[in-house]
């Protein structure tokens, strides 16, 4: 019969919430369709499955502590070394994700992907050879881990591929500015918290930690299905309701095009300034909407607006964007 | 000086999670908050008094463990606040699932406190422990919890919510009624049978979070119905 240790209660608990919110997300998430870019949404899928699969062999194998299992050493071997390199796994796949929202390029990231890989591989041989030498951690008679110096090398790495992708992230919003509707804090600070709990305590909270900043990312990614539109990546008109409710609004341009197309979207991103706000609201009808600004500001903006897409429209007269300022401002 | 024993971490542990989870929530949903509808109110006041709940558990854990001589009394208080919203959160979660049915059609106070009486004598009877200690005891010198015979009339009003509650996100969406069966089994099955862990807010937070999708999935799908027609 096997007894879960008081000392590991608090791991096994942690392990079982991790697997049911992370299930439950994963459930509803399908259930409302709420997954809508096949290619970031795979590796999202593979992030959650990479959690999940840690909080079950990390929460059985810490329920197994301080039981006498009758099995072979390798055997028993088998539920920590799933959980330690199922950290790594993840680490890896958490890298790729931070890769793809960033650049929203699956190119960029299966040019990068064997390189990102060959450590994963180096690292599966030594787990595997683990399993018959002991080398990096064994585990005793209790079924109790024991670890061995090297095995400090596997969590500096563990480590480091997870810190990478928030370096990633901070140079990225250093140079594009903050990302639409993504709170770093809410994503980082659990895993830091779990992690540093599970490097000086003999609690291990990683799978819950790691669940809670899926679950923060997730809510971004929701976030930004909800108010974005999926053709131009500008905010919808869901959101102008949302902002007019807080009567926030300094200045506004609201435009027409006659021919929205993917230039337009560029011109618009390129020639604005990061603080204002762009929102589709028909196909055709846009709106600039800025929280400071003036008369002057907007007069500005619309001059600038109106040359750049002249100036495209002259270089493509067979089919011009056609840029034409709608009068119902209130200002 | 404070002493937890193992037990304890996991009660910290869990609550800790809870918080960080619910801290995440007041984040992400503060463009919800902004539509100041009457359900983004009552979503915000749930999470805030889980939050202040999880926090109450660890001081009450904390000061289980301590010595000072103050201990036993904020013990005693803190476990008072955490029953306190422990009757009050399925009340406000039955006032936001009546609301969420019913979009455009404000509850009002009236029909609102009426809903909530229950709830409210609940809280009566938490702060009537104060004079009787019916329901549950701090030794004032070893600082030690002790459940009294009334004890299980704390459960009461807090399942009889529940079991409205159930009804009511039956109505709204059956499709997210067993996540939340899942969460009341676990909190019995699992408290009841085999380790003590309270894990009350953090149970509260992730049905807070079930919720929160549900909310943002709903929006989605009225605007895919409205594509496909």
């Amino acid at each position: 019969m096997i007894t879960v240790a008081p000392v590991s209660v608090a791991t096994v608990y942690s392990d079982l919430m991790a697997f049911i919110l992370i299930s439950g997300l994963f459930y509803m998430f399908r259930q409302y369709r709420l997954w809508r870019n096949p290619e970031g949404d795979r590796i999202f899928q593979l992030l959650c499955v990479m959690v999940m699969i840690n909080a079950v062999s990390n929460g059985f194998s810490y329920a197994l502590h301080h039981n006498a299992v009758n099995l072979p050493q390798p055997v028993r071997m088998l539920l920590p070394t799933i959980a330690e390199y199922s950290v790594l796994l993840g680490a890896h796949v958490w890298f790729l994700f931070v890769e793809y929202k960033l650049y929203q390029s699956m190119d960029r990231i299966r040019k990068r992907h064997m390189l990102f890989s060959i450590p994963m591989v180096i690292l599966l041989i030594l787990f595997v050879v683990n399993l018959f030498t002991g080398f990096l951690f064994t585990v005793d008679e209790h079924s109790n881990f024991v670890w061995k110096p090297l095995f400090a090398v596997i969590t500096i790495l563990q480590y480091t591929y997870g810190i990478v992708p928030v370096g990633a992230i901070i140079h990225y919003i250093r140079l594009h500015g903050r990302l639409k509707f993504f709170h770093l804090t809410p994503v980082v600070m659990p895993v830091v918290v779990s992690c540093l709990f599970t490097l000086f305590s003999v609690y291990s909270a990683r799978s819950f930690g790691f669940t809670l900043a899926l679950v923060f990312m997730h809510f971004a990614n929701a976030n930004y299905w909800r108010f974005t539109d999926g053709e131009s990546g500008f905010f919808n008109s869901l959101y102008l309701e949302e902002e007019l409710s807080r009567k926030r609004i300094g200045s506004e341009l609201p435009f027409s095009v006659d021919n929205p197309k993917k230039e337009l979207f560029t011109i618009l991103r390129t020639e604005l300034p990061k603080d204002a706000e762009i929102i589709r609201q028909t196909e055709k009808d846009f709106l600039i909407i800025m929280e400071k600004g003036d008369a002057a500001a907007i007069q500005f903006l619309s001059t600038m607006l109106e040359e750049a897409v002249s100036e495209y429209d002259e270089e493509h007269p067979e089919a011009p964007i056609g840029f034409s300022v709608r009068i119902n401002s209130e200002e | 000086m404070i002493h937890l024993s193992e037990l304890s971490w996991a009660n910290l542990i869990v609550n800790c999670s809870a918080v960080l989870l619910l801290i995440g929530i007041v984040l992400h949903t503060r463009i919800f908050r902004k539509r100041s509808g009457q359900d983004d109110r009552l979503y915000f006041l749930m999470t805030v008094i889980t939050m202040v709940m999880a926090v109450s558990d660890i001081l009450t854990y904390v000061m289980d463990s301590s010595t000072f001589a103050l201990a036993p009394s904020i013990s005693y208080f803190f476990n008072s606040v955490y029953y306190v919203i422990f009757e009050l959160f399925p009340a406000f979660f039955v006032l936001y699932l009546i609301v969420r049915r019913n979009p455009g059609k404000p509850l009002s106070l009236k029909k609102g406190i009426l809903i909530s009486l229950p709830a409210i004598a609940a809280v009566g009877m938490i702060i009537a422990n104060w004079f009787g200690r019916f329901l549950f005891t701090v030794d004032p010198i070893e600082g030690s919890y002790t459940s009294e015979a009334l004890y299980p009339l704390i459960y009461v009003m807090p399942v009889l919510y529940g079991v409205v509650a159930l009804v009511l996100i039956f109505l709204l969406d059956k499709r997210v009624l067993w996540l939340y069966l899942v969460l009341i089994l676990v909190k019995i099955f699992v408290g009841r049978f085999l380790w003590d862990v309270s894990s009350t807010a953090l149970l509260f937070a992730m049905g807070l979070t079930f919720a929160h999708i549900h909310v943002m999935g709903k929006p989605i799908e009225h605007i895919r119905r409205e594509e496909r027609a």
